[in-house]
């Protein structure tokens, strides 16, 4: 038969029948992993990365400098040597196989998850910094003028002024975490990637595989960025109508807007 | 002190491997954003669209999911495609997809989609008024592009190339999982083979921390120097 | 297409030579009716223009009133919709195209631009180069000067502007007005027939405005031929040797600065100037 067709369709023929109910069924596995360790990686990396930042910028150089050497070295170096660390070198730790902490590191779950989380804040701290140290003068002036004390200032005015501004990079750095989580699949996680993997082993059909998982990730990224457009348009109103008519232009093109900032 | 159990020569080679990739790499993504850029500016609508798709696409998707897409799809695809000529034709012949030329492919596609935003943003940076008083001197299209437009834009784009370049240094740590011999494959071997994990992934973190550190005080001297023209405010 | 230009070349040097005798009457740029629309927006609607051998004609009126759109189009930095072009007595061609109308041919453009220099309001000074580098680039490379010969010229150029100690300086590290006379000395570096100048001294801080007025006025006294586009009326009315006042888009009234601005006839004219 295969002399008689085009190449496509042989090829087509050949994979016609990897998507059958118990392949799917691995996929949706698979995204339901890839979303538990993002957002509880994304939610840890938030809640450790608001103090963090403030460290980051504290003035006491006690302070201020392990926060910077651990961002340096964390946006330095490629994810999976933290993620390979976190979970060949727990295993590999003697005495660890025989004590009480086994069960949940023999899991390559929470090793990934610390190992994400670790990384997230790193960046995340960057980019709240970021946006605190960018907070305009005369702002924290008026709130000094008006007999503001340095928590109030931080909580009512530098506070919410530099989530606004944090908000397009935080977007950005959600959608990279998505992203960069595809390699929990290196450490046996059975994620979208995983899934896509498996299935190639399976059925030899790589081009489908991961096409299908390609196709998932971009649903995944597309509504987030739905979602963090809402909220950017919430909390910035005043971008509301530059927005629309930008947004009408570009479509998705320029939504993700860049990788992240290197160390 | 460092213990690395005869594996030092082959990380090393590793890292020539990683150092070669990235690089490479870099050369062909500066050529898809130039592309993706000028396609992007173009006006032309079909142009346009098809820039946006790939830019959208490829920054959707996961690198590793695209790594993974391009190599072995790539070579499902080859594989076909010689099964085919050989029942048409009864001309035999094999393809093995270099993991080394579909890494430095794979990596370049994937980086040119930023270094397209990255171009656009800088050309769209060039103030109007350079340009014109370059044609009002009576400059050709070319030379305007080649002593006006081109450097403008470069200090513009230099932010923005160095903080891809990081990236895409990182990025190439993934070429390990698709069965390249870079540093972070002979690290992978040597902790299983060792039982030390610890030593190999923490010496090549810290030869990658020296690259980007490396590569970063590299980039600082450039802007400085393509920055000549922006530093320092007026005084009179 | 070279070819092209070298009889132009000739055609403006024989040009020249003949008309030597004839200094008063040598045609260096006329245009004819330009117009020019902005979307449906009429915004020249046949203007025209003949400048001689050390004419100084300044353009006045109020802003909206298409003096800068029509300076522009004497060099083709806006395409006229309409109306003709003459430098040196040689016609610049034009064709319809689907974008409305170009120019027949861009060397020929090219070569009436190197010929037509221009200052401009913000001065656009190449923010990459030194000044020094600013004012060689285009000699170089444009007219093919030798290097020698074309920074011996810019420094001479400088000295004259008063930026000899400034020729290492990047355009941001200097003051408006500094930058102003760098891009003064830049145009002239060109040797041009014709000098525009679009506003020269709008952006700038007023005590830097005498310094760039002098320069300019030193061109009048060496015979340059020059356009003008200024707010500066009492500069205007000592420099210009014909004053054309436009509004919306129409040379309203034309004449000696001591007609218009002595006896200013149409009452827009009186108007406006009563305003200043």
């Amino acid at each position: 038969m295969t002399d008689l067709l085009p190449v496509e369709v042989t090829v087509w023929l050949m994979n016609r029948d990897i998507f059958t109910p118990a392949t799917l069924e691995v996929y949706w596995v698979g995204v339901k992993a890839t979303l538990k360790l993002v957002s509880l990686s994304l939610l840890f990396g938030f809640i450790i990365s608001l103090p963090l930042s403030f460290a980051r910028a504290s003035s006491n150089s006690f302070i201020r400098v392990p926060v910077k050497i651990y961002t340096y070295i964390f946006r330095g170096t490629p994810l999976i040597i933290q993620l390979y660390l976190m979970y060949y070198g727990v295993v590999f730790i003697d005495d660890v196989k025989d004590s009480w902490m086994w069960p949940l590191v023999k899991d390559p779950f929470l090793p990934a998850l610390v190992a994400f989380t670790l990384n997230t804040v790193a960046y995340t701290t960057e980019i709240f910094h970021g946006a605190i140290a960018n907070t305009p003068r005369g702002e924290v002036e008026a709130a000094r003028a008006y007999g503001m004390n340095t928590f109030l200032l931080y909580r009512r005015i530098i506070f919410p002024s530099a989530f606004r501004r944090a908000l397009p990079s935080y977007g950005n750095e959600v959608i990279l975490t998505l992203h960069a989580s595809a390699i929990a699949s290196t450490v046996t996680i059975m994620d979208i990637t995983g899934a896509a993997q498996f299935v190639y082993s399976r059925f030899y059909a790589p081009f489908s595989a991961f096409t299908f998982a390609a196709v998932l990730y971009l649903v995944i990224t597309l509504v987030l960025l739905y979602i963090i457009r809402k909220l950017e348009s919430r909390f910035n109103p005043q971008l509301r109508e530059v927005r629309k008519s930008r947004r009408k232009m570009m479509f998705f093109g320029n939504a993700i807007q860049e990788k992240r900032p290197g160390a | 002190m460092l213990n690395l159990h005869g594996y030092g020569m082959r990380l090393f080679e590793g890292a020539l491997v990683t150092i070669e990739l990235a690089v490479l790499s870099l050369v062909i993504a500066v050529l898809f954003g130039l592309m993706t850029a000028s396609a992007k500016l173009s006006g032309n609508r079909m142009l346009h669209l098809l820039a946006t798709l790939y830019t959208t696409l490829i920054r959707g998707v996961p690198d590793l999911v695209l790594m993974m897409l391009f190599f072995f799809g790539g070579q499902t695809l080859v594989n076909s495609l010689s099964d085919a000529v050989y029942a048409r034709f009864g001309v035999d012949f094999f393809i093995n997809i270099n993991p080394f030329v579909a890494g430095v492919l794979t990596i370049g596609l994937i980086f040119g989609a930023y270094m397209g935003e990255t171009f656009r943003g800088a050309i769209q940076s060039v103030e109007k008024g350079q340009v014109e008083a370059a044609a009002a001197c009576g400059m050709s299209r070319s030379l305007i592009f080649r002593r006006v437009k081109f450097p403008l834009m470069m200090s513009h784009a230099l932010p923005g190339l160095s903080n891809n370049w990081q990236v895409l240094l990182k990025t190439t740590a993934l070429v390990s999982i698709i069965g390249l011999s870079d540093m972070v494959r002979v690290a992978t071997q040597a902790s299983k083979a060792t039982f030390e994990p610890f030593t190999f992934m923490l010496f090549v973190g810290a030869v990658y921390l020296i690259l980007t550190s490396f590569s970063e005080w590299i980039f600082k001297r450039l802007r400085l120097k393509y920055h000549a023209g922006y530093v320092g405010a007026a005084n009179d | 297409m070279i070819k092209i230009i070298e009889t132009l070349g000739v055609a403006n040097k024989s040009l020249a030579s003949e008309s030597r005798d004839s200094v008063e009457s040598e045609t260096l740029l006329k245009a004819t009716k330009i117009e020019k629309n902005f979307g449906n927006t009429p915004v020249l609607k046949g203007i025209s223009l003949t400048a001689n051998r050390g004419d100084i004609i300044t353009l006045i009126g109020s802003s909206g009133s298409g003096k800068s759109t029509f300076l522009r189009c004497l060099n083709l930095l806006e395409q006229p919709d309409g109306g003709e072009l003459e430098v040196h007595g040689q016609k610049i061609g034009f064709k319809n195209t689907r974008h409305g109308r170009a120019p027949e041919n861009d060397r020929h453009v090219q070569w009436m631009r190197s010929r037509v220099a221009m200052v401009f309001q913000n001065f656009n000074l190449w923010a990459h180069m030194t000044l020094l580098e600013n004012i060689v680039e285009a000699p170089i490379h444009v007219l093919g000067v030798s290097k020698s010969k074309a920074y011996e010229h810019a420094h001479s150029l400088l000295e004259r502007v008063g930026l000899a100690e400034r020729s290492e300086h990047y355009p941001s590290q200097l003051s408006g007005g500094q930058q102003q006379r760098g891009a003064i000395a830049r145009a002239l570096a060109m040797n041009p027939d014709v000098m525009l100048f679009d506003e020269p001294t709008s952006a700038l801080d007023p005590e830097l405005v005498g310094d760039v007025l002098r320069v300019i006025r030193s061109l009048k006294e060496e015979g340059r031929t020059m356009i003008l586009v200024t707010h500066e009326m009492q500069f205007a009315e000592d420099v210009s040797t014909k004053i054309m006042y436009l509004n919306q888009g129409k040379v309203e009234e034309v004449g000696t600065p001591s007609q218009i601005f002595g006896h200013p006839s149409s009452a827009r004219l009186r108007q406006f100037l009563s305003t200043r």
